[in-house]
């Protein structure tokens, strides 16, 4: 062998054999490198799927609960509460405790079967419990089996929500077993008949479906397999190429690869697109089920099952609300296909193509009862946890949220948002609204709302709506006054009379009162109280903007702040969020803790994932956050919010700012007791006049609020090195000074008398 | 170890509060806080705030509880425990000294000393508190290598103690 190989080697190749086997190398070369390139390519598409992917799978959702109830010795608390707890978490009255999750009353006792339940510190155990009241308070813990009294026990909480944590929109998601049976058969009849049996892509059924629209005239199918539609949605852009389309093709071929059927319909459908409603796009049967009927998607009846699936050819042109004919048209078609395959009877057909769309008169969003928090817990949970560790199935998840305090606050934001709206005369449903309400010693939620209607939460006001928040700036400026007790105390002389300032534009700024009067002499406290922006100006040039800025960073302000001298009237964005925890900082007493919904989260397996702590960091000095908050105390006192005293006299003292902007645009207050804070913003969406202030608008709201929540006055604690000193009253009415009253300082700094003004 | 006797003070502590504050039967149900507030006459009907009766017993139980999970090693535990009880009372300087003493077993110094300098502004005259505060204090600024602060601490400590 090796000689003949020798010998033909000493053969001269003729030029055209050597020219056709180059040509043979090269093209082999190049088909190899094109193989190669190609496979590497599959490969990273193959990754790119599974990691996209995994991500979306629609498995078992988390589960979200509410802060659990905790009834210890002394509570305020009472029969019926409890009992109407029970009640909420699915207790049955019975005469004999059998089993947990039952209750029954006894005279002053309820006595029921605690279910267990696990929590971060341990495990509540199953037992039977009587609970006996005295008047308003909790006034004894007993384990009925074995008769020990017991300090304190807490409730299983109540399920508020299930969601994929990573996921971004708030879409109604469906698990496959919740899914209508008629919904898949709908589907596989119109869209794709071979769904069962091909591996992605259906030759067969492109070939069908040029038939029939070739022979209907028209185009009845498509030829997209589900699981093609699927990649669309999931991965590719709009654009109609070849290329795409082969990307298409590829893509469905290896996820029908990968996935079992049941997976990937899961995902079709609750990614499919349905709709779109101004920037949002509404995405899955679930969403598109409460987007056009307000109800579940489980409780659809066969026609409006057929007219959702139906939409997906083209979800504008057979838009019910805009086209309802072509709409029907669309459904019936649907119904037909699903006769034809047997799927439904002659008579269903019929009773379905007789009835009309009845779709609802406005869109809505989500049945779930508190969209705007579990809006907020989904971001705390990708600040606060690994991405890894959130995509595990089944998680459990325990948040803040009080679910008393936050039906309390709708119905009570229900009530004054009406009266507002009349009293500026404007129509219904005018005016929008943004609340938070967190404790203000561990910066937990307790409730939120980004919409005076729940059911209507397209727009998260309360965490993005960021809008200037005038005079609620203002605390910032006369704290980082009062850092320098040498320099400014409570009752320091502000000069009140008329400034001018020529901005880095070129441009002159002419700040005014709000009255526009100009007062010459007041003291610091009064100035702040009654919201004076003359006086606050040349306080906060006197102090200097960056000092501004950098008391505003301490008070936990992370965006972008505006160096410009408006800033010190309020020229800064903020979202009623974000206002929350500047003044957290301050009513806490300048620990700032991080604002947080997620108490703990727990896998499937009960194990806890790493865990948010109270996270507290000190960022003002004790007793300039005192001195401040003593100012708020005033500004109820005698100030802007002083009707606050006027309603809640038994509640004082209390805390609290109004905020206004230019034209009435925004309405704010903020304000704090003991143990609550809450921050309300009333303004409209388009930005334009509210004929409201701070007090008479976001005020309001904020009362008609705490009327009902009753928060524990402010314990005003001064710390080591704050002294309180006798003076000549300055505050009501202003100039009188007939009395004496005590003003705190820093030690060694109070005056010995001051000017009566 | 320090630790130890830490932990017998806070017993002692939460005992002696314990003891002190224990109601009569005849205000029993009279809110504490409420003692603390100079009442307002008011001649219109409005709500009076709600506030809770808390026993001390109550807090003893979940202070135990953390104390128990502490002395496991288990400390992320007794921050739960802890926090239950300071939703409870946040206004109880020995809770926000528990936290800071557990934050300290953490190494999480910064914390400690936040956390401390807390139950210091809400110490009031207690004194035997404040000073186990300047402890835990100087014992974190040591952690973090800032013996000048922690000397200072130790100062503080010796004043109030």
């Amino acid at each position: 062998m090796p000689r003949k190989k020798k010998a033909s080697r000493k053969k001269r190749p003729s030029r055209k054999s050597t020219l056709k086997s180059y040509l043979k190398r090269w093209i082999w070369q190049l088909l190899v490198i094109g193989v190669c390139v190609f496979l590497s390519y599959c490969v990273w598409l193959d990754y790119q799927i599974k990691k996209e992917f995994e991500g979306k799978r629609w498995s078992i959702p988390a589960r979200v609960y509410a802060q659990p109830t905790e009834l210890y010795i002394g509570r305020h608390y009472d029969q019926n509460k409890l009992v109407t707890k029970l009640k909420e978490l699915g207790y049955k009255p019975v005469r004999m405790l059998q089993g947990p999750g039952q209750y029954g009353v006894n005279n002053d006792l309820v006595n029921f079967y605690l279910r267990d339940f696990s929590y971060w510190d341990g495990n509540e155990e199953s037992k039977k419990i009587s609970v006996r009241f005295t008047q308003q308070y909790v006034a004894s813990i007993t384990d009925l089996d074995t008769g020990k009294k017991l300090q304190i026990i807490r409730l299983e909480p109540v399920l508020i929500g299930k969601i994929f944590p990573l996921h971004d929109e708030d879409r109604v998601l469906v698990h496959l077993n919740d899914v209508p049976e008629t919904l898949v058969d709908a589907l596989i009849a119109i869209e794709d008949r071979n769904f069962y049996q091909h591996h992605g892509i259906d030759p067969k059924g492109i070939l069908r479906s040029l038939f029939v629209n070739i022979v209907s005239g028209k185009i009845a199918q498509g030829g997209s397999t589900l699981t093609q539609q699927l990649v669309k949605n999931l991965f590719l852009t709009r654009e109609r190429t070849y290329t795409r389309k082969i990307n298409e093709m590829l893509m469905a071929l290896m996820l029908d690869y990968h996935y079992s059927k049941e997976s990937i319909l899961a995902a079709y459908v609750n990614e499919i697109f349905l709709g779109q409603h101004g920037a949002r796009a509404i995405h899955g049967f679930g969403t598109a089920a409460e987007f056009y009927f307000s109800r579940p998607l489980n409780e659809l009846n066969l026609e409006q099952v057929a007219l959702l699936v139906g939409m997906i050819k083209g979800p504008s042109y057979y838009n019910p609300r805009r086209h309802p004919e072509r709409a029907r048209q669309r459904r019936d078609l649907v119904l037909d296909a699903m006769l034809e395959l047997d799927y439904i009877s002659a008579a269903q057909h019929e009773r379905s193509t007789k009835r009309s769309l009845r779709i609802s008169d406005k869109p809505s969003w989500s049945s779930a009862k508190y969209p705007a928090f579990l809006d907020l817990v989904r971001r705390h949970l990708r600040r606060d946890y690994e991405n890894t560790d959130l995509r595990n199935e089944g998680l459990k998840i325990h948040t803040t949220l009080d679910t008393e305090m936050q039906d309390t606050v709708e119905r009570s934001v229900q009530v004054s948002l009406q009266r507002l709206d009349s009293l500026a005369n404007f129509k219904p449903d005018t005016l929008e609204t943004a609340v938070v309400i967190a404790s203000q010693n561990d910066g937990e939620v307790m409730a939120l709302l980004g919409d005076r209607d729940r059911n209507q939460n397209a727009f998260n006001r309360a965490l993005d709506a960021k809008r200037p928040i005038g005079s609620l700036i203002k605390p910032a400026i006369y704290l980082t006054a009062l850092e320098s007790p040498g320099k400014y105390h409570v009752l320091t002389a502000l000069d009140d009379s008329p400034v001018s300032l020529v901005q880095d534009n070129g441009r002159t700024w002419t700040p005014r009162n709000y009255d526009n009067l100009t007062r010459g002499k007041v003291p610091l406290l009064r100035s702040l109280a009654k919201s004076y922006n003359l006086s606050t100006v040349r306080l906060g040039l006197d102090v200097g903007l960056e000092r501004v800025i950098k008391t505003l960073r301490n008070l936990g302000i992370s965006g972008d702040i505006p160096r410009v001298p408006a800033l010190l009237l309020g020229a800064l964005d903020l979202s009623p969020y974000e206002v929350t925890q500047m003044y957290q900082t301050i009513a806490s007493g300048g620990l700032q803790v991080p604002l947080k919904t997620v108490r703990a989260v727990f896998d499937s397996e009960g194990q806890p994932l790493k865990k948010y702590d109270l996270q507290v960091r000190e960022y003002l000095k004790p007793e300039d956050a005192f001195l401040t908050q003593y100012l708020l105390t005033q500004v109820v006192e005698q100030g802007t919010a002083a009707r606050l005293k006027r309603e809640l006299p038994s509640l004082m003292p209390l805390a609290g700012k109004t905020g206004t902007t230019n034209d009435l645009r925004d309405t704010w207050f903020a304000g704090f007791g003991d143990r609550l804070l809450g921050v309300v913003w009333v303004g409209r969406d388009d930005n334009s006049p509210t004929k409201l202030t701070g007090s008479t608008g976001a005020m309001q709201v904020w009362l008609g609020i705490m009327k009902q929540l009753k928060p524990v006055p402010l314990m005003l604690l001064p710390p080591e090195n704050i002294e309180w000193q006798s003076l000549p009253d300055l505050g009501n009415p202003p100039g009188s000074c007939s009395q004496r009253a005590n003003y705190p300082f820093v030690k060694g700094t109070a005056p010995r008398t001051v000017n009566c003004f | 170890m320090n630790m130890n006797k830490c932990l017998y003070i806070v017993v002692c502590l939460i005992t002696l509060s314990a003891c002190s504050q224990q109601p009569t039967k005849s205000e029993a149900l009279i809110p504490v806080e409420e003692r603390y507030v100079p009442a307002e006459s008011s001649t219109t009907a409005s709500p009076a705030y709600s506030v809770d009766n808390v026993q001390p017993t109550v807090i003893a139980t979940l202070v135990d509880e953390a104390n128990a999970h502490a002395a496991a090693g288990n400390t992320d535990k007794a921050i739960a425990s802890l926090e239950r009880a300071l939703r409870i009372e946040p206004k109880n300087a020995l809770l926000w000294h528990r936290f800071a003493a557990i934050r300290l077993q953490q190494h999480n110094w910064q914390q400690a000393i936040a956390l401390a300098r807390k139950s210091n502004a809400l110490a009031n005259d207690n004194t035997a508190l404040k000073s186990q505060n300047w402890s835990i204090i100087a014992r974190a600024y040591e952690g973090l290598g800032d013996l000048e602060k922690a000397k200072e601490a130790r100062q503080r400590q010796r004043l109030t103690g």
